[in-house]
């Protein structure tokens, strides 16, 4: 038997699938050639440690993965799972890398631009029609909200609209009007407040026990009909806007601006009383008036209050 | 239990699955899903790529086992199904590069070692089994399966000629190089091991 022979018959020979004659030859073989038998050792030791390998442990939720993947999906829930997969698992550093690059650029470029005043003006929203700037010619029309970075400044109340300081100055016409103006049509409708919800014979409000809506979305909502009203009569502009400011920095309700005059506020029962508080001086009124007693109101989680500014 | 008693066990798990028990199929991959899962290891390096590729194997078993016309053959064909599977997904990932970004360290990590010997003799194997691992990732893809196949996933001569589709004597041929070249290789580092 020649040395090469008797190699090709090493893996048939350590598996036993080899016929008798075969093997006498092999043995004989290794008893003439220390050569080959210093190999056939070497591949039998070389096959042991393969088979010697440990196995890796199947993770623990191996089985209850396969019937989560068998269950049924729609193609929304495999696209989504397909992005999350893909960002999370393999691109994480790539798109990380990619935002990063982004910011730096964007920022850089904010820095290049000029901001120009006359690009600011353009931009702002339409004026109001002419007729009722005229009407507010002799008097500047009142801010319900100043943003004013002084005095609780760490409110953005109105997130989107610019704060007032950032520009030329607090008494600017042009920025005054950006901050009252509606943002729609719709919002030029003053809200109806004969209608309260508070004792028998009155209409449900439709927003009973349901906080005010957001007015990012008011297109989409019907038009508001407070619970009750409450107006301001103070007659210096500056005591009108330290009621207004106490109102609005209050973290017991939510208030939005509702148009250029009236702020919505969305109470709950609870803190009805401290809104009263704020409100009920002999500079105020309320519509009904017998609002002013809270114990009429007990019924609703929430309250739509509409302050109006004389 | 042999081998005989095994494959026995299996076709009535087959049968019973076929019959509308899905606890068979449970019982079937408890059976083989140490030796799928590490096999998808063998070509993945990842173990939650090796996990999810495992569980895509179970998956096309599940939805294809009512086509499969010989029970008996059910081994070769999880097999090949497997293998058929693990290929393509080695191909997806080296397009993309995949292996590129692997380590050793960070394959080998996932093997358990018995820890009843000594911090000596441990670290020994631990060795043994990092060279062991390494030569055979750097052996021909063709070589490197029919090995694990036949000495890692104890495989029989037949039922290898089965999943390869190739003929019983290529099979003998093909292990006795693809065993030569790992003693060869392995050779070099005997001093070590």
């Amino acid at each position: 038997m020649r040395c090469q022979d008797c190699q090709d018959l090493f893996s048939l020979y350590l598996d036993g699938d080899i016929d008798q004659i075969s093997r006498s030859q092999v043995d004989s073989h290794f008893d003439v050639c220390p050569q080959c038998k210093m190999e056939w050792q070497a591949f039998r030791r070389s096959v042991a440690f393969l088979r010697d390998m440990p196995m890796a442990s199947v993770p623990p939720d191996f089985l209850v993965g396969i019937h989560r993947k068998l269950e049924p999906r729609s193609p929304w829930q495999k696209a989504r799972e397909f992005l999350v997969g893909r960002i999370a698992g393999k691109w994480a550093m790539s798109t990380a890398f990619a935002m990063l690059v982004i910011g730096f650029a964007t920022a850089s470029l904010i820095q290049l631009i000029p901001v120009s005043r006359t690009g600011l003006d353009s931009n702002t929203p339409p004026a109001a029609p002419a007729e009722q700037l005229a009407a507010n010619s002799h008097e500047a029309p009142l801010l319900l909200a100043e943003n004013d970075g002084d005095q609780g400044g760490q409110h953005d109340f109105y997130p989107g609209v610019p704060l007032l300081s950032e520009y030329e100055g607090k008494d600017s016409p042009v920025m005054q009007q950006f901050a009252m103006l509606p943002r729609s049509k719709d919002e030029q409708h003053i809200p109806v407040v004969d209608l309260v919800s508070t004792g028998s014979g009155h209409s449900p409000s439709p927003y009973l026990d349901t906080p005010l809506p957001s007015f990012s979305s008011r297109q989409h909502t019907p038009v508001i009909t407070p619970d009750l009203q409450i107006t301001i009569h103070a007659a210096p502009r500056a005591e009108q806007m330290a009621i207004v400011r106490q109102i609005i920095q209050s973290p017991l309700w939510r208030a939005e601006l509702y148009d250029h005059n009236t702020l919505l506020l969305s109470v709950p029962t609870s803190s009805f009383d401290q809104l009263l508080q704020i409100c009920c001086t002999e500079k105020t009124s309320l519509s009904p008036d017998y609002a002013r007693h809270s114990h009429y109101i007990s019924l609703k989680r929430y309250l739509t209050v509409a302050i109006k500014l004389d | 239990m042999n081998k005989n008693e095994l494959n026995t066990d299996i076709q009535q798990l087959v049968q019973d699955f076929l019959d509308g028990d899905v606890q068979a199929f449970n019982r079937l991959v408890m059976l083989f899903q140490t030796k799928i899962y590490n096999l998808a290891l063998n070509y993945v390096k990842n173990q939650e790529e090796a996990k999810d590729l495992a569980q895509d194997i179970f998956i096309t078993v599940y939805r294809s086992l009512p086509k499969l016309r010989e029970k008996e053959k059910f081994t070769s064909w999880l097999y090949q199904i497997a293998v058929n599977h693990c290929r393509n997904r080695y191909k997806k990932l080296s397009r993309r590069g995949y292996f590129n970004n692997i380590s050793l360290d960070d394959e080998e990590s996932f093997l358990q070692i018995p820890g009843d010997e000594g911090p000596e003799k441990t670290l020994q194997r631990q060795n043994t089994i990092n060279l062991v691992r390494s030569t055979i990732d750097a052996m021909a893809e063709a070589e490197k399966e029919i090995i694990i196949l036949r000495d890692v996933q104890e495989l029989s001569y037949e039922e290898i000629s089965d999943i390869l589709q190739i003929p019983l004597g290529t099979v003998k041929s093909k292990l006795n190089r693809a065993r030569t070249s790992l003693k060869d290789r392995l050779k070099k580092h005997y001093q070590d091991l």
